[in-house]
């Protein structure tokens, strides 16, 4: 098809045209292959097919349907599809990544804080190490396309982009369809599917569908918790606007608009102005309100306070080397902390937190301090900001806690979780909510795949051990599940290799253990690169027939690894590709016509290599690992082989 | 031989603790017979069971000063169990002022190795932190199982703090930190705070401005009445010695008429010389938009030399806008100021004396 003339859309004439899914090429293609274009043929005016009706109805029919595309969302998404489910992801704005993206700059924080082993794992980090990689200039920017890129690469998701959720169909307790409105298409896109995952934040489509919901904070009586308050409320913490400055040759003056709010050396007494490329997370309002509702008042207050903050760092006096700064960017969209909490079978409390409670029904894991702000803000500056109770060690997060007590079909994931206020504290930032993305989304299509509902998976303890497996086979962050996966042809295998360092012996590949767990031990296979070519073979007594290899390798989970308008977050991080992680390896197998190399790679930096190629009848692998990205060790943490149909 | 020898070095800093420790308390305990004490003034329970008896002492000038109590409570370190007793002192808000141990019956650590006086001072300092995690952890929840240390005094393995929360506890006394700071800080620094609030008068108000204690100084502050005579010597005060950061609130308290008055003006230009940097650039921003008396005017240039060049700007606004408030005399230390090469604020006194 000739494209030089641009997208025409034919979609949409009169309701009823059904679209199946897949990225806005495949979508055009299936609509009318009779189109004229520029080149060999002029356009035929009569052909030419401008929908005549305004805010026409697409119908989509998908098996998972994902509303909200922040953090949550694009790993419910790319889980769901990478599980073979059909999807819809229905995002509001323009731009994926909500408090992530550069349209509100807040930080991706998790397990990482906890200063140990634990950044987490999975979809999540394919998509930092991506940027990390891809983005040297950290351009904000650039990070919204490395979540545009990765999710329009999946043929399983259909994104609409600028499409605003607005209302819902259920029936017998169970959502049928959705609607979202996307005004620059006008179209109104309807889409029916099995499961509905909320990742809104603000848990408005469970609002809209009857889903039970908790607000504000509850009273230290409900859940026995020492954190909370005396007395409950409506209160919650508030939301903060984020801004960045650059310095210039010149002193670069500053006015405020008159409707920017005054300070003094008092209001910031509690909060520290350390740098000034980057704003503040204690530029905050709207815990006292109904953050939802007073959304545009709070925007502007919180515009007045971000001005205000600003003449204050210009022309108090107090920061005179700030006279060559201006501000380049101002955020628009207020970066929301708590809102709705849609409830679950089960309700996390702080002593879940603290006690790190090891579920039966885990499905995800956080690190983040019990970290509560006073409803107040910058309107009562004489209080602290932030109320911070450090953790000892990460803790479990369970799948009761991520689908609706009362609406059948409906998962969700972020912020509006099943956990009191307390509990939110911690369970609220971006890297958890990713992690319970990608627990929700590989939930659906494991429900869908094997006849279940989220409540029977729960109550039948050998479907979720299975699907623990599958989760930690794709490489989710989870802790004290061992790889048991029957199908794991690896396991049947004895190792041998090259060389290896006393404590990083072969074994390690199939210990069952992908990370490093703070117990001690490496979990690893290391071997010295510094006399060259490592191998690691993996050899079977009888051969077996395999058409899948996938390889887990070290991408320093010590470290911190997340994009940041803040230059001092880059102090403990390594850009680029992680030195640990091996960058070129082949991957032989003796079959019965002999020796084959299957696999060839000179560029690896990801943690998890997922290798599918044609059948074969193998006696043995062997992985020959050439070159590491600067560490002088090979490494690896674990092998799987498996048969897929 | 070496057993023997760690036992004499044991008993000779045992007895040296002892020593000293009769040689403070002559001076710790509160037998001063000229200050009043009001017994038992709270009486309450800890543990629900362990009743305790608060006493309010009052300083020299016959205001309250601190509460007192002296507790009992059992503790027991990893199996090894003692009464710990102490002698307690709360500051008139509730806050940790501090603690005497009993000479006969000092804390100890697992292995009855007795505080040192790093210890101590560790010790005073979570006890004076009202956000330690301790308020929201066990004291079994601080100690990790799973890493543990062979005690041969007990005979038996005894788990090691978790390194999250290593610097919130005194090393090898885990349980003596926590009951301590919950004692401290629990239901009786409540109890104390309510029952000041209750009995407090304009006096103890003002007592507590003057004092050195940046808690009891800012409750003065937001609780002082305005329309009493006393209030602008409480603000004044609290802006020239108030601690921390409780000059800044103070100051943002002051109106237009008394960033007005002649007196108010005058101290607060004298202060400039010694406050800090942000201080004085709260003083020159209240000064900018106000008519100030001659004399201060000529006190103010003098101020010029504690000022930092980024400042001279602002400083310079202030006088521009009094200039035809300069009489002889500043305008004469303005002339020697801008004809000094070597100092640097003279190209703007050549400015000011430009302007009339």
């Amino acid at each position: 098809m000739n494209k030089r003339r641009g997208f025409l859309k034919t979609l949409g004439i009169g309701s009823g045209a059904v679209a199946l899914g897949g990225p806005i090429s495949t979508l055009f293609a299936a609509s009318h292959s009779d189109f004229s274009f520029d080149g060999d043929k002029k356009i035929n005016p009569g052909a030419f097919l401008a929908k005549t009706e305004a805010y026409a109805k697409v119908a989509y029919n998908v098996d998972v349907c994902i509303v909200g595309g922040g953090m949550s969302g694009i790993c419910a998404a790319i889980a769901a599809a990478r599980n073979g489910q059909k999807v819809v992801l229905m995002q509001d704005r323009s731009r994926l990544g909500g408090n992530a993206s550069s349209e509100i700059r807040m930080h991706i924080s998790g397990a990482s804080q906890l200063k140990q082993v634990w950044r987490e794992t999975g979809i999540l980090e394919e998509l930092v190490l991506t940027e990390a990689v891809t983005n040297p200039q950290r351009s904000y920017e650039m990070w919204d396309f490395v979540l545009y890129d990765k999710v329009v690469s999946e043929p399983n998701i259909t994104l609409l982009l600028d499409t605003a959720f607005y209302d819902v169909e259920v029936n017998d307790s169970k959502i049928q369809k959705v609607w979202g409105i996307c005004s620059p298409t006008e179209e109104i896109s309807e889409i029916t599917a099995t499961y509905f995952t909320d990742c809104t934040g603000d848990g408005s489509l469970a609002a809209k569908a009857g889903a039970n919901c908790m607000r504000g904070r509850e009273a230290k009586s409900t859940f026995n918790e020492s954190l909370a308050v005396d007395v409950a409320d409506q209160k919650t913490m508030g939301n903060s606007i984020l801004f960045m400055a650059q310095p210039h040759k010149e002193a670069m003056p500053y006015t405020p608009p008159v409707w920017a709010r005054k300070y003094t050396t008092k209001d910031f007494v509690h909060r520290n102005i350390g740098s000034y490329e980057y704003g503040y997370w204690w530029l905050e309002l709207g815990g006292s309100i109904d953050i939802i509702g007073d959304g545009q008042q709070n925007r502007h207050d919180l515009l007045a306070t971000l001005f205000g903050v600003w003449d204050y760092i210009k022309n108090s006096g107090n920061h005179p080397e700030s006279a060559n700064w201006a501000l380049s960017w101002v955020g628009m969209i207020p970066g929301k902390r708590e809102s709705r909490r849609i409830v679950g079978p089960y309700i996390m409390k702080q002593q879940d937190v603290q006690a790190a409670t090891l579920f039966e029904d885990r499905v995800a894991y956080g690190g983040w301090p019990l970290d509560d702000h006073p409803p107040g803000g910058m309107d009562t500056t004489g209080d602290v900001p932030y109320v911070s109770i450090p953790l000892k060690e990460p803790y479990s997060i369970p799948f009761r806690s991520l689908f609706s007590d009362n609406i059948k079909n409906l998962l969700f994931a972020g912020r509006n979780i099943s956990v009191s206020h307390v509990a939110l504290s911690s369970t609220r930032v971006m890297a958890t909510c990713a992690t319970l993305g990608q627990a929700v989304g590989t939930a659906a299509a494991y429900c869908m795949n094997n006849n279940l509902t989220p409540d029977s998976l729960v109550n039948t303890s050998t479907a979720m051990s299975k699907f623990q497996q599958l989760l930690l086979k794709q490489d989710q962050a989870l802790l004290g599940i061992k790889n048991e996966d029957e199908d794991d042809l690896a396991k049947s295998a004895r190792v041998k290799s090259s060389s290896e360092t006393s404590d990083g012996s072969a074994e390690n590949i199939l210990d069952g253990i992908n990370r490093n767990i703070a117990d001690g031990k490496t979990h690893q296979w290391r071997a010295s690169l510094e006399n060259g070519e490592q191998w690691i073979e993996l050899k079977w007594k009888k051969p077996v027939r395999i058409n899948q290899i996938q390889l887990t390798f070290d991408t320093g989970l010590d470290r911190f690894l997340r994009m940041s308008p803040q230059d001092w977050v880059y102090n403990d991080q390594v850009r680029g590709a992680q030195p640990e992680t091996i960058a070129a390896y082949t991957i032989e197998a003796e079959t019965n016509d002999g020796a084959k190399k299957i696999i060839d790679i000179d560029n690896n930096y990801l943690r998890l290599a997922s290798h599918s190629f044609e059948e074969i009848s193998a006696k043995s692998i062997r992985i020959n690992v050439t070159k590491s990205h600067g560490d002088k060790l090979a490494r690896l943490f674990e092998v799987r082989c498996y048969l897929e149909n | 031989m070496s057993y023997l020898k760690s036992h004499i070095t044991r008993f000779i800093r045992i007895s040296v603790t002892v020593c000293v420790a009769i040689f403070l308390l002559a001076y710790a305990i509160p037998l001063d017979s000229d200050k009043k004490i009001d017994k038992g003034v709270i009486k309450t329970f800890i543990k629900d069971t362990i009743p305790v008896e608060i006493d309010l002492l009052y300083d020299t000038d016959s205001l309250p000063d601190l509460y007192y109590s002296y507790i009992e409570t059992p503790v027991c370190e990893e199996g090894i169990c003692y009464d710990l007793k102490v002698h307690l002192y709360w500051d008139l808000l509730g806050n940790f002022s501090d603690y005497e141990e009993v000479t006969s019956d000092p804390f100890t650590k697992y292995e009855h190795e007795l505080f040192t006086a790093e210890d101590h001072h560790k010790l005073r300092q979570i006890l004076a932190d009202k956000t330690s995690p301790l308020a929201n952890y066990k004291p079994e929840e601080l100690v990790d199982k799973s890493k543990t240390l062979y005690s041969p005094l007990i005979d038996a393995v005894v788990g090691a703090t978790y390194p999250a929360l290593k610097n919130s506890v005194v090393p090898g006394a885990v349980y003596s930190t926590h009951t301590l700071w919950n004692i401290v800080n629990g239901s009786l620094s409540t109890e104390i705070k309510q029952y000041t609030i209750a009995h407090l008068d304009e006096a103890g108000i003002t007592k507590m401005a003057f004092s050195k204690n940046h808690d009891l100084q800012m409750y003065a502050l937001r609780n002082a009445d305005k329309e009493l005579e006393g209030y602008r010597d409480i603000l004044l005060q609290l802006i020239v010695n108030g601690e921390k950061y409780v000059p800044y609130f103070a100051i943002a308290k002051v109106d237009q008429a008394m960033w007005s008055d002649v007196n108010f003006q005058k101290s607060l230009i004298e202060h400039i010389e010694t406050a800090d940097f942000e201080l004085q650039n709260e003083i020159i921003s209240g000064l900018v938009s106000v008519s100030i008396d001659s004399s201060s005017l000529s006190t103010l240039i003098k101020q010029h030399p504690f000022l930092k060049e980024n400042q001279y700007e602002k400083f310079s606004t202030v006088l521009k806008n009094n200039i035809n408030g300069l009489d002889k005399s500043a305008r004469q230390a303005l002339q020697k100021i801008a004809t000094d090469t070597n100092n640097t604020f003279a190209p703007f006194a050549k400015q000011l004396l430009e302007l009339r």
